[in-house]
């Protein structure tokens, strides 16, 4: 009591030590309300907790930051910040893990805030351009880049007035490529340039030059810079690959030779280089080398790159080749791969008298009906199938999805017994949809026993853990389900730690069972692989307000608004687009919309309606020129630059 | 008996020395304000302490439908013919009142009718010439008759719903109409009749589209947002559709359905303040309300975080849920996500319906119902912790039997007496043929009926509790009272395009109660806004008196406590909005009280 009177004298004596008391009291909270969390998350046996210090939270947010786990870095930095940790340093991680979190505007913000503290810093400037970029804000970013110049000239290290010296390298190849995504590629050339000036033996330098000139139409001066390239970095399959690109775009004898090689040299050091495979097929092909044309396609479409086109190439190798049944075999699923489904169907038919495809000729074509939603000739081929080959589950497996298409449930369960009776193998998965099928129906228990049997013939697949937790969730009052649930749920989670759906679903499992921490840890999980999603937002702001964190609730709110808010502009964007597609305006608004939010794909879609309707429009070309860079198509992006710069100079005369 | 009471600045004093006193105590109770009784990690149901007795078994409540004895013939005709036009789904809507003031329950229903030729929809008149309301006066014998005509009650537009209150202050029951198209306020003149003073009141309802359209209003409330002694008027608004911005929404055999609200835009609320002399000034830009839309069909207002002023919450279709904190009857503030109540448990938009508030457990905190889609379960948003709610729909019983009904109209009711209120909800698909297509749910669905355990927990009793509660329909609005004054409540369904039904309770005699018909005088005269709190049988109970509520209609304003088998009553308390309190002890159960704010509490005959 004595001490507590002491101490209250000497504070009102001195009201400055007081105030300093209270700031770190204040500090101290702050530092202790953020990480609580995680602390209390992660301490299953009692651990003696130490308040961390604003360098202590920095080193851990900066740590949080190279894991990946974004969300957490951004709120234990904010924490640091708060705490006195106020660098450029804490501020460039910062706003990097926001942009990771897909708030772009927020980094920009801090990217400024880094190169007030600290304007010497290149890479920052680099940063901030790019953030600028990534939603279309491009004047900006040439304005950053120009910075960027000016710092790179007054601080970078020189060998002589024109030339830097070799430690300069890596900032003058980071410029050239800011300025190529930027489309600005004669201006790159001359960044590259400088980079190979700077340090001749970096392949990067000649990299982006040749590159930039590749979009330019200067194939000529590509080459001999990708040559360079190659001896600098005999093993960068890409070098080999781009080499060879290049080669081809010059249309003779020893060029094409010669990319050929460079193609060899890529698929040597990468066999899975599916790019290189595809440009090496259709070198085979030129050369009238069917079956090694054949063998690229077919390795190329095993990874899954390009298939529409790559069957399309294969059939017509086939056809080349003068092998009908395979070129009915290749165009069919061609045809079948873009839709145009009759056709296809006419390619299947001629397989019918090959015996090669007897069986499988029925399953492409109960396939192709049952995407043209002509289920009941689907049902008729399948049933020509089993009458050849009446043991093939795969058969019943396929029936099953054609009668779930018709909503025939007994007869889809039929199909579905009759492949786990005649595989039993694999009648883990029949079982688990006979599961699926029961939970539809409203048959819980039911459900629940057939899934938990598919968890009992294949203990690690994650979906079936998912599925069982969530049938449990269904009824969580009663008996222990809850607890199940979670159980569930988490072994689906340790087996598949990269989906989104399964740490969302843990977390609302959690918050049902009251465990706020593990829910919060969880929906840390989901925003470091989708963080562009209301729903976490929603939820880590209940949680926090839960455990009393005010702060860290307001910014989820403030996320989850931000979010909600783009949704319904997006909402109503795309009715105005359906209510008047004729209207450049509103593709306009859309286009620049989903620019924003970084879906180029269908910000591209926008602006090339926008330009259909208008095609000397300023503001669509310039969309398309930041939407081309960003789906690193170069040349259509340059392209649309030069349109861009020749009507804002026709508007400006 | 009458105590007057502090004002309401002491009470805030009170409550702010308590606060101090309690961070004094416990630091982290700062964090959480000071109303507390609960803690984060504690259970949902009531206190140990607060709990009573149980009440000995008895045998269930059983409904009985009355509607063709008490001579009810009202017929919703939602005026399809093929267009899967989406208003064709929503109506109708019903209320209880007492508009001649006899002590016996009237009811109001509220057509939708025929829509006239496509191409003079723009004004949804519809070529039914008949009024879209229907009144009907309550003899007291068990009996009803039509008294549309007479009360000089009539509307043309495409009824949706309905609600009652005094908005003059004269002691009569005033009537307000929701429709597709300009709404209608009808003042009761006091002798039977009612006069249309829409266009004087300057409450139609606000035009879309630059003038061209109405819009379509659903629900609706009377709230003295502004504790001025008039209730004022709160308007929720659905969708901006029309015959000309009708789209195609395919149904899995590919043929046109009806759309879900996906398919519109969203429309601003309209909240009218009440001049004090039969006009009304939209004030939905003033207050902020109209900020924040949504796809409207329910209303619920009580004074959520203690601090005087009546917050309302919103229940919106496939959008987040909205709740508005009013800061003292100035604006508004949309704070739902903060309290917990915009989403779904999973963080999703439930498509909302119809919603009730009531305390259920008797914790003296008021929690949330609403009625959502088939799939999404009924939510029960429950306050856990200072200033925010959670779906407790599952932990307490409510959710499961849910599951596959669509439920509209819902509402919180005592049906069995006991001093528990109980739960109703009104359900019923908007696709005809939605059996073809998902296994398990029906277009037809009989009600759910939850009995409240008083343990924290519900048991749904629907198909024990009589013949009309097992059977199907395809119900939308619903509202209780007491229609033959014999203490336990009764149930008015309204079927789209079907009959509306009275299901009388026949309550086994045994439990008391209590029932109180307010009369402001310095609050408005419907005491709406007041909050009644009832301690006896070792239970403290409390209802609010609210307009609106449910979908599209209204329950009586005069609340109905249940007793069990307490025969004293030991305090009853009422909150008025004016801030004032009455407090009186011992009051006689088995009796309807007539209570003028500062006067006393008397019988009624």
């Amino acid at each position: 009591m004595k001490h507590v009177i002491a101490s209250t004298n000497q504070s009102s004596a001195n009201p400055k030590r007081l105030r300093i008391l209270l700031g770190m009291l204040v500090c101290t909270a702050v530092a202790w309300g953020i990480t609580r969390p995680y602390i209390v998350a992660l301490k299953r046996k009692p651990v003696a907790v130490s308040i961390p210090t604003a360098s202590t939270l920095l080193t851990t947010g900066r740590e949080r930051a190279e894991q990946g786990r974004w969300l957490e870095a951004v709120e234990i930095l904010d924490a640091a910040l708060r705490s006195g940790a106020d660098t450029a340093e804490t501020h460039r991680i910062l706003g990097r893990s926001l942009g990771e979190l897909g708030w772009v505007t927020d980094t920009i913000a801090e990217y400024e805030k880094a190169i007030q503290r600290e304007p010497a810093f290149f890479n920052t400037y680099i940063s901030l351009a790019t953030a600028y970029r990534s939603i279309g804000r491009r004047a900006e970013a040439l304005r950053t880049l120009q910075r960027a110049e000016a710092t790179l000239r007054s601080s970078a290290p020189r060998e002589t007035p024109a030339r830097y010296a070799r430690p300069a390298a890596p900032m003058l190849e980071a410029l050239a490529e800011a300025y190529a995504r930027l489309g600005e590629f004669p201006r790159s050339v001359q960044w590259a340039t400088q980079a190979q000036n700077a340090d001749p033996t970096r392949p990067q330098g000649y990299l982006l030059a040749a590159k930039s000139y590749f979009v330019l139409k200067q194939a000529d001066r590509a080459i001999p810079l990708l040559q360079k390239a190659c001896s600098y970095a005999p093993d960068d399959p890409d070098a080999h690959y781009t080499l060879a690109l290049a080669l081809r775009a010059r249309p003779s004898e020893p060029h094409t030779l010669l990319a050929r090689e460079h193609l060899l040299a890529a698929l040597k050091l990468d066999p899975q280089h599916a790019p290189a495979l595809y440009q090496f097929g259709l070198i085979c092909m030129e050369r009238k080398e069917w079956e090694a044309a054949l063998r690229a396609f077919r390795s190329a479409y095993e990874l899954r790159y390009e298939p529409g086109a790559l069957l399309w190439r294969a059939g017509q190798a086939s056809q080349a080749q003068g092998d009908k049944v395979q070129t009915a075999f290749f165009l069919g699923q061609y045809y079948e791969y873009i839709g145009q489904l009759d056709t296809a169907l006419r390619y299947f038919q001629q397989l019918l008298a090959s015996p090669q495809y007897s069986r499988s000729v029925y399953t492409f074509l109960a396939r192709t009906q049952t995407k043209a939603g002509r289920y009941q000739a689907a049902l008729a081929a399948l049933a020509k199938a089993i009458q050849r080959d009446p043991r093939a589950p795969d058969l019943r497996r396929q029936q099953a999805e054609v009668y779930s298409k018709l909503h025939i449930v007994t007869k889809q369960i039929a199909a579905l017994q009759e492949a786990a009776r005649l595989d039993p193998q694999n009648a883990h998965r029949d079982t688990f949809l006979l599961g699926k099928i029961a939970l539809e129906v409203g048959n819980y228990d039911e459900a629940e026993q057939l899934l938990e049997k598919s968890i009992a013939l294949k203990p690690d697949e994650s979906q079936y853990h998912y599925a069982l937790g969530q049938t449990y969730l269904l009824r969580p009052e009663m008996g222990d389900r809850l607890n199940r649930a979670i159980r569930h749920l988490e072994e689906a989670e340790r087996l598949a730690p990269d989906s989104v759906t399964l740490h969302d679903f843990l977390s609302a499992a959690y918050m049902k069972a009251g465990r706020w921490e593990e829910a919060a840890v969880a929906l840390h999980r989901s925003a470091n692989l989708a963080a562009q999603n209301q729903v976490l937002y929603f939820r880590l702001n209940q949680i926090y307000r839960r455990l009393g964190n005010e702060r860290e609730a307001q910014r989820a709110q403030d996320y989850y608004q931000r979010l909600r808010k783009q949704e319904v502009e997006s909402d109503l964007l795309s009715r105005r687009v359906k209510a008047h597609p004729g209207d450049p305006a509103a593709h306009l608004a859309m286009g620049s919309l989903l620019l924003r939010m970084r879906d180029y794909a269908a910000a591209r879609r926008e602006f090339e309606k926008a330009l259909a309707l208008s095609p000397d429009n300023l503001t669509a070309h310039e969309g398309m020129v930041t939407v081309y860079g960003e789906l690193a198509q170069p040349e259509g992006q340059w392209q649309h630059l030069q349109q861009w710069k020749r009507l804002l100079a026709s508007k400006r005369s | 008996m009458h105590v007057r009471k502090k004002s309401l600045n002491s009470v805030h004093m009170n409550r702010k020395a308590k606060c101090l006193l309690l961070s004094l105590l416990a630091a982290p109770a700062v964090f959480f304000g000071c109303s507390a009784r609960q803690t984060v990690s504690s259970p949902p149901g009531p206190k140990a302490s607060l709990i009573a007795a149980r009440t000995p078994e008895r045998a269930p409540a059983q409904f009985t439908d009355i509607t063709d004895q008490a001579g009810i013939h009202f017929v919703h005709d939602n005026g399809a013919f093929g267009k899967k036009w989406m208003p064709e789904t929503t109506g109708g809507g019903g209320a209880f009142l007492d508009y001649d003031r006899d002590g016996k329950e009237d009811i109001l229903l509220v057509n939708s009718g025929q829509f006239a030729a496509p191409a003079a929809t723009s004004t949804y008149k519809t070529r039914d010439t008949r009024s879209r309301v229907t009144l009907y006066h309550n003899r007291g014998d068990g009996t009803f008759e039509d008294v549309t005509a007479k009360a000089g009650l009539r509307v043309d537009g495409y009824g949706q719903g309905v609600c009652v209150g005094d908005y003059d202050n004269d002691g009569w029951d005033d009537i307000y109409i929701t429709c597709l198209g300009p709404n209608h306020l009808f003042r009761n003149r006091g002798d039977g009749t009612f006069e249309d003073v829409t266009a004087r009141a300057g409450v139609p309802g606000m035009k879309v589209n630059g003038g061209l359209k109405w819009k379509w209003s659903s629900s609706c409330a009377w709230i003295d947002y502004d504790r001025d002694g008039y209730v004022d008027l709160f308007v929720c608004n659905f969708v901006e559709w029309s015959p000309e911005l009708d789209v195609f929404c395919g149904n899995k055999g590919g043929k046109k359905d009806y759309c879900a609200p996906d398919a519109y835009k969203p429309l601003p609320n309209t909240l009218y303040h009440n001049n004090h002399n039969g006009t009304f000034t939209d004030v939905s830009v003033r207050t902020q309300v109209s900020e924040y839309l949504g796809k409207a069909w329910g209303i619920a207002a009580w004074d959520f975080n203690g601090d005087g002023w009546p917050d309302i919450a919103i229940a919106n279709d496939r959008q987040p849920n909205t709740f508005f904190i009013n800061h003292e009857g100035k604006y508004f503030t949309e704070e739902a996500v903060q309290v917990g109540i915009a989403l779904s448990e999973s963080g999703h938009p439930k498509s909302g319906m119809g919603i009730d508030v009531a305390d259920w457990n008797n914790d003296g905190r008021d929690a949330l119902f609403i009625g959502n889609f088939s799939n999404e379960k009924l939510s029960l948003f429950t306050p856990d912790v200072p200033g925010m709610m959670t779906d407790m729909a599952d932990r307490t019983g409510i959710g499961q039997p849910s599951l596959l009904f669509l439920t509209f109209g819902c509402f919180f009711f005592d049906y069995d007496l006991d001093g528990w209120q109980d739960a109703f909800a009104a359900n019923g698909h908007i696709q005809e043929f939605v059996e073809e297509f998902n296994t398990g749910i029906t277009y037809k669905e009989r009600p759910l009926l939850y009995h409240n355990l008083g343990n924290g927990t519900f048991a749904e009793v629907g198909e024990q509790s009589g013949q009309p509660l097992r059977a199907r329909y395809v119900l939308r609005g619903c509202a209780f009272a007491d229609i033959d004054n014999d203490g336990d409540l009764d149930i008015l369904t309204v079927e789209n395009n079907g009959r509306a039904r009275l299901w009388r309770n026949d309550l086994p005699r045994g439990h008391h109660w209590i029932r109180f018909h307010l009369m402001g005088r310095k609050s408005n005269r419907d005491g709406i806004g007041a909050l009644i709190t009832v301690k006896a049988g070792g239970l403290k109970q409390r209802q609010w008196v609210k307009s609106g509520c449910s979908f599209l209609s209204q329950s009586s304003l005069k609340p109905t406590f249940g007793l069990g088998p307490a025969a004293r009553v030991e305090e009853v308390e009422i909150q008025w909005p004016s801030g004032a309190k009455d407090v009186w002890p011992n009051l006689a159960p088995d009796t309807v009280y007539t209570v003028t704010e500062g006067q006393g509490a008397a019988p009624e005959n």
